[in-house]
């Protein structure tokens, strides 16, 4: 456990070493803190119209600003994302030090949940500081918590099935290139299932529907959370975890 | 260890295995998540949760329901459909839910009597109900409905020249455009059994009769048939009469004693005309009384070639309710005079000033009755206008005492309003879209420097 904590700080450490993690960081929030803000706009004016017309009911400020900001937030992940993960094990076998870890005596298992915890971390700083723009509402509105709550959680569980993801192909590979690729194609292939998967309802579109990442992160947006979009997303990070470590056990018996 | 060819290739296939172990199980866990889902609604006032008596209307079938959705494949309605249903197949997951695009098959639609978008064919078993509107309130209360299966039955009055339900080409060959079939198709729609009645050759009202309507009758009912009908209504039967200007139901003595009496005259409504429509058309837009048949009617019906009906106030011992449902013709008036002379204006002698009431609703204990100067509104070529056909099946479903229609008030927003003043909007752009992310290039910067130089 104490390893994996190690392989975890050092991994993060490693991030924030180097200026990558830094200008992620100020690009995703760059762009989400823009759409932040024309989103505010765009309310306020559609506030205006609402009561120019004298229509009665408000216009629900979480779900017409917030949401849309996270929502947009974890497609700028999905983009940014791999380009994280790819080093996490190709560059290591890249850069030679790959056996030095392979012949400690922390398992493979180790390795992979030391690594991907790394990266939760690093994605729990990120997803804390976009909750900044939001938080700023508060000092003018009146936001929906729970929804907002609800938001951040699908984020970042969003971003930790993205970074398994990107986990597994960075394993299969050593080109930390064609791992962030490989990764980014997997993943937008999930997102945008759901364009085919809204059909009659067959059993074909069910799947399709149930594998889209969209349709379970939507949920999160909406303020409900659903046990099968919280496993959906587990699921999906053990998968990725899963097969990073057949990857690693398999190549032992290489080595 | 040694590594020879067997231990290797053995290694590898117990990795295959253990790969596909690992695979199926998540399958396995997968469709586990899906199958049976808890949810929580962390919303403000729980915006995203149904209703208690939603809950409890989908809980009524443990051993499964279909819900087929007649709409387009495409538009924010299939969205908001979708969301709305699937909240009710979580809490019941032995249902199903069908969609069908009605443009793409229009024979489904056809066969399943679709006419508008966004239509909902609820089944159970072999019982069906059909709700025209997907909204919440109105699709908990088909489930009620279903799971009731009231086999009530509508019996329509004939042998005096009423309304036909069933089609009966006319001399030329054409259809009748007065005849009541789609009015049937409603009825059975909603899940009712419809029938004709001939009450000379009955002794009496069948058992299960829920309704009797009398629709149009062009000559008077026998002085037998009016004594059965009248010991039926007195022994708490529920009754509609649909008379227009042409036709006469010799039930003047009956209906009096409920207050009722029928106008001589037709009814002329000059703002039906000025949306496009004929005079004689009167146009009920606005429904003012609280009743449960008028509960909830947006859309505007039209009464072609209408009487009116006077209603006396009931006497002060007496329990009976007697309300004005439908009045329109608020400057029309109601025309004695001959109307195929083409001049007709209001004559204060013998005209009665608007406006004019068309539909009554007499309530007393189980006997309820309504009564309306006007048959034509049900007929094939008026029932699909505007708001006729709610109407009829308002009217059907109180006569029939299924109007405990369960009202499901759409959530309020709870979190509207922003007061966000010019200056700080500025302020919060300049320090959100560049200070901060220029603070963190900075300090990734300055760290990189340092450890270069290091």
């Amino acid at each position: 456990m104490r390893a994996i904590v190690t392989i975890a700080l050092r991994e993060l450490r490693g991030m924030f070493y180097s200026p990558l993690a830094w200008t992620l960081l100020a690009v995703l929030f760059a762009i989400c803190a823009y759409m932040f803000n024309a989103g505010v706009l765009s309310y306020q004016i559609q506030m205006l119209e609402y009561q120019t017309y004298g229509m009665r009911g408000g216009l629900p400020l979480t779900e017409r600003t917030i949401a849309p900001m996270l929502g947009n937030a974890a497609v700028l992940l999905l983009l940014l994302m791999p380009l994280l993960s790819m080093r996490l094990i190709a560059e290591e076998k890249r850069q030679g030090t790959w056996p030095a870890l392979a012949c400690s005596p922390i398992s493979p298992t180790g390795i992979i949940l030391g690594k991907y915890l790394g990266l939760l971390l690093f994605l729990a700083i990120a997803v804390g500081l976009l909750a900044l723009p939001p938080l700023t509402l508060y000092a003018y509105g009146n936001p929906d918590t729970g929804q907002f709550l609800a938001g951040l959680l699908g984020l970042f569980l969003t971003a930790a099935a993205f970074g398994a993801v990107g986990l597994a192909a960075s394993s299969a590979t050593e080109h930390p290139n064609v791992a962030a690729v490989v990764s980014f194609g997997v993943l937008l292939m999930l997102w945008i299932l759901s364009w085919m998967g809204n059909a009659s309802g067959g059993t074909v579109d069910k799947m399709l529907a149930y594998f889209s990442l969209m349709n379970h992160y939507q949920n999160f947006l909406s303020g409900v959370i659903s046990s099968a979009d919280l496993s959906y997303f587990l699921l999906l990070s053990a998968a990725g975890l899963l097969f990073a470590r057949q990857r690693l056990l398999a190549d032992r018996v290489q080595g | 260890m040694k590594m020879d060819r067997s231990t290797r290739l053995n290694i590898r296939s117990q990795n295959f295995v253990m790969g596909l172990i690992l695979t199926i199980l998540l399958a396995l866990a997968a469709y586990a998540s899906h199958r049976y889902q808890v949810r929580w609604d962390w919303t403000k006032g729980g915006r995203h949760t149904l209703a208690e008596q939603s809950v409890k209307a989908v809980k009524a079938f443990p051993e499964g329901l279909t819900m087929t959705v007649y709409i387009q494949e495409r538009g924010d309605r299939r969205q908001q459909i979708q969301d709305l249903m699937e909240k009710y197949q979580v809490i019941n997951p032995s249902m199903t839910i069908r969609y069908v695009d009605p443009d793409l098959d229009p024979a489904a639609a056809r066969q399943a009597e679709v006419a508008v978008y966004g239509t909902v064919i609820l089944r159970a078993g072999e019982k069906t109900e059909k709700i025209t509107e997907a909204s919440e309130e109105a699709v908990t209360n088909g489930l009620i409905r279903l799971s009731k299966g009231s086999a009530k039955t509508i019996r329509f009055v004939s042998g005096h020249g009423e309304h036909p339900l069933d089609e009966t080409p006319d001399g030329g060959g054409g259809k009748d455009r007065f005849a009541y079939t789609q009015a049937k198709a409603l009825l059975k729609g909603e899940g009712y059994g419809v029938e004709g009645i001939n009450l000379a050759e009955a002794e009496k009202v069948p058992e299960n009769t829920s309704v009797i309507v009398l629709a149009g009758p062009r000559k008077p009912l026998l002085d037998i048939e009016r004594q059965r009908l009248k010991t039926w209504l007195d022994a708490g039967g529920r009754l509609l009469v649909m008379q227009g200007p042409g036709s006469d139901a010799g039930l003047e003595a009956m209906l009096k004693e409920h207050g009722v009496t029928f106008l001589k005259g037709v009814t002329l409504d000059p703002a039906a005309q000025m949306i496009g429509g004929s005079a004689s058309t009167p146009l009920i837009s606005r429904y003012t009384v609280q009743h449960p048949i008028t509960k909830g009617m947006s859309a505007a019906t039209i009464f072609p070639d209408s009487g009116g009906i006077d209603l006396e106030t009931p006497p002060a011992d007496s329990k009976e309710q007697r309300i004005r449902l439908l009045e329109g013709a608020a400057r029309g008036w109601l025309e004695t005079g001959d109307l195929a002379s083409g001049q007709v204006e209001f004559n204060p002698e013998q005209d009665r000033k608007g406006p004019i009431v068309i539909g009554v609703a007499v309530e007393s204990g189980k006997q309820r009755l309504v009564v309306t100067a006007n048959s034509n509104f049900l007929a094939d070529a008026y029932v699909g206008a505007l708001g006729n056909a709610d109407l009829f099946l308002n009217m059907a479903r109180w006569l029939a005492e299924d109007e405990n229609f369960i009202a499901i008030k759409p959530k309020e927003v709870q979190d509207g309003g922003l007061n966000l003043p010019g200056a700080d909007a500025v302020l919060l752009f300049w320090g959100l879209v560049v200070l901060i992310p220029v603070l963190l290039v900075g300090i990734g910067a300055t760290i990189w420097l340092k450890r270069r130089r290091r």
